[in-house]
């Protein structure tokens, strides 16, 4: 039995369908992530399992009882706001206890709680300031405290790290997780920034346009993203045009523009012959070696049975620590970007390309491939 | 080159170059007119001389022990209070209602409300003290206190619903959300969170409301009847007859007060508003 059970929701704006037939359950003590860009509906689902919004249709089961039509205040379950919603005349002791004094929690009881809570965010003494007498971060953990000292059965957090600096964000995500762990609560974390999302959760759920358009672990969506948007959501991905020539038992053959390369069947969406089709590779697959100084294509790599590989000239390279990351102009698939740990090359060093057809992922293109959906949120 | 010198009209040209002065002049001749007999009106309330004679022949606080000791002045503040303060009562809750109405909901005649409520501060206070003698006394027949009180709520809702308003707009819903989120229901969301939030805005409403209705006199001289004087009637009804330097008193009396409401209602609003930041 799930500790969230969501079916079927879908959201109606009048004639904008803002989510669409939604599935997906959260187990407890899960931290799940719900990702998608701008206006992808996700913050609308979050809303939705707290009581804000009433769903158009479907169900939301937390811990096996219908909670879709019950008041916010009767749900248990708590939210940490996208702009955090501290109350400006209480003060952070106030604003913890407030739900323990709304379920009736003696003042003595309260007043321990709350200690505990300050504690556990790291806040202590900070009880009698008010909120504005406190920097983002600190800000941030009162309303993460807030939210946990009610002991519900599920947090629900509606991006309230974006507006932190990178810095704060990441010791922000660490807290998480502690904080997490030691509460042994379960987490609902919705967010379009990947980088947050990949380093807390435990499984996510990738939304876009009001559809779930993959639920999976980190590895799993990494791995084996089961859609062009995925691919380019989850990590960076290249992307190269082809098309399919012959689908067989064990592979597909797919002509990049030299000779067909047989890619295994397991990697790729439904397709039949002649589809038109995405070649995806990540950079950190694509392997880069010098080519002869004197530019000579003679002895120039083909694509080959099991090997996806051409020539091309390194443009440009960003140092990335341990790794650079270099965009090389292809002879034959435009720029492609490559993540090379141990070798080293130079701006405008002659460069062969090259790739394992067993790493690549396929999808069938239909013009609407690729993550966006700059539509407002 | 500065904008100025683009200019070619004459007359735009010199308004362009003398705006400042004019301007200037003009907030000169305002404080002039308006505090200027005023400043007078205070400085002759330590007059010796019985009559409105400019400058006096020495200072006293004569007129002041006269005031304090003259009960029919004493009484007609009394009925000003008792009248005031009920109907700042009432201009404050329905008010606060109208504010929080045309804030949160959209309902049929929504801006017919905000208009209505608005709409008694430009109808003539003559045309309106005329209609209520005519409705609440001639149809109704109202007795005098009630009508009185009514009257002052209509005078003042308007005014004091401007005040709230503002506050309401500006409160930020997502801390109801916050608020219910955490197990607060509607009535208590509005007694913990919003009702704090906009608190100063509602007291700075009340406050210009009993003023208002503390200086009110077209509609209470018409409304009131024969009942005993307010403090305005009263003073009208001495200086029909003649000037005397008591009433210099009791206009310096009004002053302080009306001035020490809106002192009040500006200093609650900004320490609360620092409070918040």
């Amino acid at each position: 039995m799930s500790l969230l059970r969501v079916r079927g929701l879908t959201k109606e704006f009048g004639d904008l369908v803002a989510v669409d037939d939604v599935d997906f359950d959260v187990e407890d003590g899960e931290f799940v992530s719900i990702l998608g860009p701008s206006g992808s509906g996700k913050s609308t689902v979050l809303r939705m399992v707290a009581g804000f919004e009433e769903p158009t249709e479907g169900e939301i089961a937390l811990d096996d009882v219908g909670i879709v039509g019950s008041p916010p205040f009767e749900r248990d379950v708590n939210m940490v706001f996208q702009d955090l919603a501290l109350f400006p005349h209480l003060t952070v002791a106030e604003n913890i206890g407030y739900g323990l004094k709304q379920s009736g929690v003696p003042a003595d009881e309260r007043r321990e709680r709350t200690e505990d809570m300050l504690e556990m965010v790291r806040l202590e003494g900070y009880g009698d300031r008010t909120p504005s007498e406190l920097s983002g971060g600190e800000q941030q953990r009162v309303a993460l405290a807030r939210a946990l000292v009610n002991e519900p059965a599920l947090v629900l957090f509606d991006e309230p790290l974006s507006s932190l600096d990178r810095k704060l964000r990441q010791h922000m995500q660490g807290e998480l997780q502690r904080i997490q762990l030691e509460t042994d609560t379960t987490f609902l974390y919705v967010t379009h920034d990947q980088e947050v999302a990949l380093a807390v959760s435990d499984r996510l759920v990738v939304l876009d346009d009001g559809r779930i358009q993959q639920v999976g672990t980190v590895e799993e969506l990494y791995e084996a993203p089961e859609s062009r948007f995925v691919a380019d959501f989850i990590g960076d991905v290249n992307a190269v045009e082809g098309r399919v020539t012959a689908v067989e038992d064990d592979g597909i053959a797919i002509n990049t523009g030299d000779e067909a390369v047989t890619v295994p069947r397991t990697t790729a969406e439904e397709v039949a012959v002649d589809d038109a089709v995405d070649v995806c590779i990540r950079p950190f697959q694509v392997r880069v070696e010098s080519a002869d100084a004197d530019g000579s294509d003679a002895d120039a790599p083909a694509d080959t049975d099991g090997t996806f590989s051409t020539t091309g000239v390194v443009r440009s390279r960003s140092y990335q620590g341990s790794d650079s990351q270099y965009g090389i102009e292809t002879d034959r698939w435009g720029r492609l970007s490559a993540e090379v740990r141990s070798a080293s090359f130079e701006i405008d060093d002659r460069v062969t390309v090259a790739w394992d057809a067993a790493d690549v992922h396929v999808y069938r293109r239909d013009g609407d491939g690729s993550p966006g959906g700059d539509g407002g949120s | 080159m500065s904008a100025i010198d683009r200019v070619t009209d004459p007359l735009e040209r010199f308004t362009q170059a003398h705006a400042a002065r004019m301007a200037a002049a003009v907030i000169v001749s305002v404080i002039a007119f308006l505090w200027l007999p005023i400043g007078v009106l205070v400085f002759m309330s330590f007059a010796d001389g019985g009559v409105l004679s400019f400058p006096p022949d020495e200072l006293t606080l004569r007129w002041y022990r006269e005031f304090l000791t003259n009960d029919a002045a004493i009484d007609a503040i009394v009925t000003t209070l008792t009248i005031s303060i009920p109907a700042t009562g009432i201009t404050v809750a329905l008010s606060t209602m109208i504010a929080y109405a045309i804030d949160r909901y959209v309902f049929p005649g929504r801006s017919w409300l905000q208009l209505l409520a608005t709409l008694p501060i430009i109808v003539p206070l003559v045309v309106t003290g005329v209609a209520m003698v005519l409705f609440f006394k001639g149809t109704l027949g109202l007795p005098d206190y009630v009508a009185v009180v009514i009257a002052h709520v209509i005078r003042t809702v308007p005014f004091a619903t401007l005040v709230i308003l503002p506050t309401f707009l500006s409160f930020d819903r997502g801390l109801e959300e916050a608020s219910k989120d955490l197990g607060a229901d509607e009535f208590e969301t509005f007694r913990q969170v919003t009702l704090p939030n906009v608190f100063p805005g509602v007291v700075a409403g009340g406050l210009l409301a009993f003023t208002l209705s503390f200086n009110e006199f077209v509609y209470t001289y018409f409304v009131k009847g024969s009942g005993d004087p307010t403090l305005p009637v009263y003073i009208w009804n001495q200086i029909r007859y003649n000037v005397t330097p008591e009433v210099n008193v009791i206009s310096v009396v009004f002053l302080a007060v009306a001035v020490s409401m809106v002192l009040a209602a500006v200093s609650i609003t900004r320490v609360e508003l620092i409070a918040q930041r």
